[in-house]
């Protein structure tokens, strides 16, 4: 199957709903972080993206960078199909595996196995091929029989391993990722480092949104630099990460 | 080319029924994991219901003067039926609202959280309906071929419960007062609706039943149970029901499924 990525002149505009609308008096809020806040019949809307345009082709790892509320995770979500852009369109080919939340469908009361299974189902993997992915998993995270305990008895960082073992089972065309999943104690870290490689490796399109300037570099070939919902620049990963510093320092 | 709302809509529906193995998972968990260190475990919810269909049975026979021989059958699986209905029914407030992180985070088709409910109070319903075991084996003569009528009525039902879990889903997510007075509406139906008390206590005023879409659902559900037929006419109520509620909730499916998200 092949994979493609594309945004065409993507705008987005979010309701707030949970916004007392009595305590906003000015008509038109700019705020040093996050997109442009604005009233639009009766509610408040942010301007979460503005004329975003990307074309990610097989081959591309792409690293967004910018500050906190730049537009990073909306973009992610809006290539995900989570969010509708109010305008504009998305084109996306290709089996695709959002990890913008990794812990998804992680419930405390099931156990290791149980929760090895539901994660695979909810990142779109049928019964079938969860299951025979489950020894590998399992043996992967070292949890041994603890994998049999409901997760609750678990510590941050078993809980990590086994998030990370099981979300790195998958075989996207197209993966979108909100930070490196974290990856455990020290002796682990290495083993999930060769792993997650090889995950990045599987994806024909990467898109990583991540504040990590070495993340950036190890995953991507190319940066792309955010800004109040738009795109500020397209380049390579030491050229956007450069422009970054730099917008930092100055602000 | 982007397809048109109604058929991204529908596929979001037929796709969502194709993620059996995640729904009926979830469901099975969810039901599981809630009783998991009790020793009697889910049947707490047969136990609580039995518990409270006999003391009610017991009061509201005495009120109405009834034979509990009759009544007592009457009330435990009228009592059984309703719980499945209004569980459903506060239940579908929740549809998308219990699953915000899963909707934000990840492009499975919304309809999934309500086949996700509606397998949960199948479940729940299926250990409720153990109390028919105790109830044949004492009252013997409400059994008969007609409980095979239960078979289309139940599927009829959760053809209903399914509209109403993806119209009040989408209506609460976005009011989020609407919860709140399907809570108080429920309360208040549970005694407009016969579940405790016979229709006939109410005498000429009987007709105003009619205008109850609770107790058509209950009385399908019911009488075969009991051993009767139900009236055509609340089978009719139902069907009717049940395709105008998925009219309507595919029309506005179509057009607010891709806002969910947003008033999550």
């Amino acid at each position: 199957m092949t994979a493609r990525m594309t945004l065409e002149n993507v705008t987005l505009s979010l309701p707030v709903f949970s916004f007392d609308s009595y305590s906003l008096k000015k008509k038109l809020v700019r705020l040093g972080t996050g997109g442009r806040l604005q009233r639009e019949a009766g509610h408040l809307v942010v301007q979460a993206l503005r004329n975003v345009s990307l074309d990610l082709k097989e081959g591309d790892r792409v690293g967004l960078v910018g500050h906190n509320g730049a537009g990073k995770t909306t973009l992610l979500r809006v290539m995900a199909g989570v969010y509708e852009p109010s305008a504009g369109r998305v084109i996306a080919e290709g089996r695709l595996v959002s990890l913008i939340n990794a812990g998804i469908g992680i419930s405390p009361e099931a156990t290791g196995y149980e929760n090895i299974v539901l994660c695979g189902l909810y990142l779109g993997l049928s019964r079938n091929e969860i299951e025979a992915k489950v020894p590998e998993i399992a043996a992967f995270s070292e949890l041994g029989d603890y994998l049999a305990m409901p997760t609750h008895t678990y510590s941050a960082g078993m809980l990590t391993r086994l998030t990370f073992a099981a979300v790195t089972a998958v075989d996207p065309d197209v993966l979108l990722m909100d930070e490196v999943i974290g990856a455990g104690d020290a002796s682990f870290q290495e083993k999930a480092l060769t792993r997650f490689n090889a995950l990045i490796g599987r994806a024909k399109v990467l898109v990583l949104a991540s504040h990590s300037e070495e993340w950036i570099r190890r995953a991507c070939t190319s940066a792309v630099l955010m800004s109040e919902g738009q795109i500020v620049d397209v380049g390579s990963t030491d050229k956007i990460l450069a422009d970054y510093r730099r917008m930092l320092e100055g602000s | 080319m982007t397809p048109s709302p109604f058929r991204a809509a529908w596929s979001d529906i037929r796709e969502g029924m194709g993620m059996f193995d995640l729904w009926w998972t979830v469901s099975y968990n969810q039901i599981r994991h809630r009783y998991r260190r009790s020793i009697i475990g889910p049947f707490w919810l047969t136990l609580n219901m039995l518990v409270l269909a006999v003391t009610l049975g017991l009061l509201y026979g005495a009120l109405f003067k009834q034979d509990l021989r009759t009544h007592m059958p009457f009330v435990v699986v009228g009592f059984l039926c309703w719980s499945f209905l209004s569980l459903s029914v506060a239940d579908a407030c929740n549809t998308f609202i219990a699953s915000a992180n899963v909707i934000k985070n990840t492009n499975i088709p919304l309809s999934v959280f309500m086949f996700q409910d509606v397998g949960r109070n199948v479940l729940v319903f299926a250990h409720n309906a153990t109390v028919l075991v105790v109830l044949y084996a004492v009252w013997p003569e409400n059994l008969s071929w007609g409980i095979l009528e239960f078979v289309p009525a139940f599927a009829l039902i959760l053809l209903n419960t399914a509209w109403i879990g993806l119209l009040l889903g989408m209506a609460c997510a976005r009011y989020r007062d609407i919860p709140q007075a399907v809570t108080s509406i429920l309360q208040m139906v549970v005694f407009l609706t016969p579940v405790f008390w016979p229709p006939e206590a109410l005498g000429e005023r009987r007709f105003v039943l009619d205008f109850n879409p609770f107790y058509h659902a209950l009385t399908i559900l019911r009488d075969p149970l009991l051993g009767r037929t139900p009236p055509v006419q609340s089978w009719a109520v139902m069907l009717a029901l049940a395709v105008g509620g998925w009219l309507v909730t595919l029309v506005l499916f179509a057009r607010y499924r891709r806002r969910i998200a947003f008033a999550l």
